[in-house]
């Protein structure tokens, strides 16, 4: 490859945890530095991590098909106040007010709501917690003093 | 942030408060790693007293810009207030409410020798002094800066709604419909409390400091409020002291120094609560980090992987549980 084609995003991201790893961290000598250090490289894997894909627009179509499924129960239940959620735009807004709704008003709609909506977002939960796990690495390691 | 930046304006500011006769030389500065609402550092300093040269360790004590959802104004009244009633606490040397020294409100207090790493020899000491706090009268007026609770009903749904509004105010891009959910059924669950009590709020392991078997003072007083002590014992059993003990040594100990059974429905509410608190206060981190406020990663480690990971221990105590 030869400029003005530019480097790869993910080469320099790679390379900087590198160079951070094997020169800046062990240079550190300072608990806060060292902290940081640590920190900084668990951050950049992180970001390595979110750059194939769009996550959050992945997570936000998802939903809203979860929401949108459950629309034929929603209008059997015949409740303005959960209807009114299919009106907002983000569907993690109309999914709030159907769980909220859905803990005020316990019977076989609320269960209906919960059982399709929980699943979607306990599975978004668990695919950030896993994205995240460089972040979480870096942050034990890093209060422990290691890097 | 480094303290070099502002070296000269703190150096200025510590001759005023030590009353120190010229100069104050700043010999040393670390920064504590432990803490995350505020920024912790130990300054040794030198200088001229009105008895002599004087070398001491002082604790500055800076706030966040918010971070975890507190200020420094409620922390260090209760700290005096409780120096005045002889409870193992660090005395406050100055409190500068301004951002004119280091860009952000800052206190000062004594340091005080020790260790906080987690000791079995002194856990029941602890509880004795964490009972002990729940007992201090505080219908005196050194206490007057605490909201007071107007029934024994109010300090759970305060908490629960206090805890949420943090956390609505500090949303990036979109809420968590686990969160709003899980909120609701605290608000629907809200125990009353048995009593009203002052509370720590962020008790446990680490957030005490022992020296020579013999506990030498409580720390991290910016949650402190008047409220349902099981909010204390809750956290000490699932936050704190978790990696340490295990639940059921916890409330056996807590049980012998409070002289009754604990209440384990309260218990149990409690628990919850204090998840939500760092599901809420987590957040805050997210928006500083967001919005360039503070770009320092612990801020997103705490905003993404510390999150999550509550959220999740939040569903699972609520919703599943």
């Amino acid at each position: 490859m030869t400029l003005p084609v530019p480097p790869d995003p993910r080469v320099i991201i790679q390379n900087s945890i590198v160079t951070l790893r094997e020169v800046i961290a062990p240079l550190a000598e300072d608990e806060w530095a060292r902290f940081n250090a640590s920190l900084l490289i668990g951050a950049l894997e992180y970001a390595l991590g979110g750059l194939d894909r769009d996550r959050g627009a992945e997570h936000r179509s998802a939903l809203a098909a979860k929401v949108a499924s459950l629309k034929a129960a929603v209008d059997k239940s015949g409740d303005k106040e959960l209807l009114a959620a299919f009106a907002e735009k983000s569907p993690f807004v109309a999914a709030s007010q159907m769980l909220v709704w859905g803990q005020n008003h316990p019977g076989d709609t609320a269960a209906a709501i919960q059982k399709t909506l929980r699943a979607e977002l306990y599975a978004q939960l668990d695919e950030e917690i896993g994205a995240a796990a460089p972040m979480m690495g870096a942050f034990v390691r890093g209060m422990a003093g290691e890097i | 942030m480094s303290l070099k930046k502002r070296e000269s304006e703190l150096k200025t500011y510590l001759a005023r408060m030590l009353k120190a006769k010229g100069e104050v030389r700043l010999c040393g500065e670390k920064r504590i790693t432990m803490g995350q609402s505020r920024a912790m550092y130990i300054l040794d300093v030198a200088y001229e007293g009105e008895e002599g040269p004087v070398e001491k360790k002082v604790v500055a004590r800076i706030e966040q810009w918010g971070h975890l959802g507190s200020d420094s104004r409620n922390e260090v009244a209760t700290m005096r207030a409780l120096h005045k009633a002889d409870f193992p606490v660090a005395k406050i040397l100055s409190y500068e409410t301004t951002n004119d020294v280091l860009g952000q409100p800052f206190f000062t207090m004594d340091f005080v020798p020790g260790s906080s790493v987690f000791s079995e020899e002194v856990v029941d000491e602890y509880l004795q002094l964490l009972h002990k706090l729940h007992c201090v009268d505080y219908k005196t007026p050194d206490f007057e800066h605490l909201e007071r609770p107007q029934s024994l009903a109010a300090p759970a749904r305060t908490a629960v709604d206090r805890l949420y509004g943090v956390y609505c105010a500090h949303i990036v891009g979109e809420p968590s419909p686990l969160v709003a959910e899980c909120v609701q059924w605290l608000r629907n669950n809200a125990v009353p409390a048995e009593e009203i009590t002052l509370v720590h709020g962020d008790p446990g392991p680490g957030n005490y400091m022992h020296h020579n078997g013999r506990i030498a003072i409580l720390n991290d007083w910016e949650f402190t409020a008047l409220g349902d002590p099981y909010d204390d014992w809750a956290y000490v059993i699932w936050m704190r002291g978790a990696p340490y003990l295990p639940e059921e040594d916890w409330i056996a100990r807590i049980e012998r120094t409070i002289g009754k059974p604990l209440d384990r429905s309260r218990l149990h509410f409690w628990k919850a609560v204090n998840i939500l608190k760092g599901v809420c206060l987590d957040q805050t981190s997210h928006k500083l980090y967001v919005d360039g406020v503070n770009p320092a990663p612990n801020l997103l480690a705490i905003a993404t992987a510390v999150h999550l990971d509550v959220v999740k221990k939040l569903c699972e105590t609520v919703l599943e549980g």
